[in-house]
């Protein structure tokens, strides 16, 4: 049986962003208006309670570490900031999009633990190296491996074979699916991120994750991505499927300048974070 | 770092609640207050030491080989890896510890 191609994967998917999209709408078209407020804004964040519920409980929880207790939305907009704030309701728009994946070839469970994890590394690595926008770099990590929820829920049999391959012989997953398929899950989100229009540098940061030097416009992106994947295999948090530590990419670790010795705290970071980010995100409901 | 007891400015304002991880940006806010001296509390004896030093050497051993094998390609002779390797076995020995 013929391979789908990329395109037929991602036809049909919705290019808007389900029930978050109005939200998101809504605030895109408040900051346009010179009479733009916070008040404005936490209106319309507000009209969603669940939403209030995850926005109020990730502000409260050691991802932000603030000082004080956050108790509305406009105080969390006013100490995260808008743009944050709209990152995080697209996140949680991702992972309702993806909500009815069956855990046939991997628990959607352990998938987005992985994810999350990957996400919060991804930030904290970002905010060590002083780049703009960290929040950016924690919706990169969420979607690294977004590509394979889109094979496994679009195509089953082709997915099935890529297993199969992948129990059969020593190879890396993201092999076996080349193998298969021509192509990788990086490609397939690629393709996704594309058709939902995601800015091309974070495009990047997930289409070229494993490869980060190959990505033209967004290495140092890709890079960060790659080295919170790494660290987040190594700690064995949740899984995508992939069952060993891929390799390290050295060009990736020379361009990111850390010294090792921040290694310790990343991961300290990562593993002090994960149960809050996993509650807010994973919570079937939250209760405001 | 936590921080043990609550920390206020003179006007009694609650700048960083006790139990709270110190953070640049709360170091800052500290900073910006002229707080120049806060409690924070003791490290557990766990995560001071060593953990591996607790370890029989055939059990570190044994970790130490469990760790290696999630690795697709260690390279001992990169530092990098050395030292990546060397955090992963602290984490796992301390996660054996607490389990």
């Amino acid at each position: 049986m013929a391979s789908p191609k990329i395109g037929e994967l991602i036809s049909g998917i919705s290019s808007s962003l389900g029930s978050y999209a109005p939200v998101l709408e809504e605030i895109e078209v408040a900051l346009q208006s010179p009479q733009c407020s916070l008040v404005t804004l936490g209106d319309a964040i507000e009209k969603d309670p669940d939403l209030t519920a995850r926005l109020l409980r990730l502000g409260n929880s050691p991802f932000y570490g603030f000082s004080s207790r956050l108790s509305t939305v406009t105080e969390a907009i006013s100490l995260i900031g808008i743009q944050q704030v709209q990152d995080l309701i697209l996140a949680s728009s991702i992972l309702e999009q993806f909500a009815g994946v069956s855990d046939e070839f991997v628990s959607m469970e352990s998938f987005w633990r992985h994810s999350l994890a990957c996400g919060i590394g991804a930030r904290l690595l970002a905010m060590e190296r002083r780049l703009p926008k960290p929040d950016k770099f924690f919706v990169a990590g969420l979607l690294h491996d977004v590509g394979r929820l889109v094979l496994f829920a679009r195509a089953p049999q082709a997915a099935q074979q890529v297993f199969q391959l992948y129990q059969q012989e020593r190879l890396l997953l993201r092999e076996a699916e080349t193998r298969v398929l021509g192509y990788d899950h990086q490609q397939i989100a690629e393709a996704l991120l594309h058709l939902w229009k995601f800015p091309v540098n974070l495009v990047q940061a997930v289409a070229y994750h494993h490869q980060p030097m190959s990505s033209q416009i967004a290495r140092e992106e890709a890079a960060v991505v790659h080295l919170s994947d790494h660290l987040v295999n190594a700690m064995r948090i949740g899984s995508s499927g992939e069952r060993h530590v891929p390799p390290l990419n050295m060009k990736a670790w020379e361009i990111l300048r850390f010294p090792p010795q921040i290694l310790t705290g990343i991961v300290a970071g990562i593993d002090e974070q994960i149960e809050a980010v996993q509650a807010v995100f994973l919570a079937q409901e939250i209760e405001a | 770092m936590v921080v043990e007891s609550d920390v206020k400015n003179i006007d009694d304002m609650l700048l960083i609640p006790a139990g709270c991880n110190l953070t640049e940006r709360q170091i800052n806010i500290l900073q910006a207050w002229g707080v120049v001296e806060i409690d924070i509390q003791c490290t557990p004896a766990l995560e001071q030491s060593d953990p591996l030093a607790k370890l029989p050497p055939e059990a570190v051993e044994k970790l130490a080989a469990e760790v290696k094998s999630l690795f697709w390609q260690p390279d001992d002779a990169n530092p990098i890896f050395a030292e990546i390797f060397k955090v992963m076995l602290r984490r796992h020995a301390i996660k054996a510890a607490l389990k």
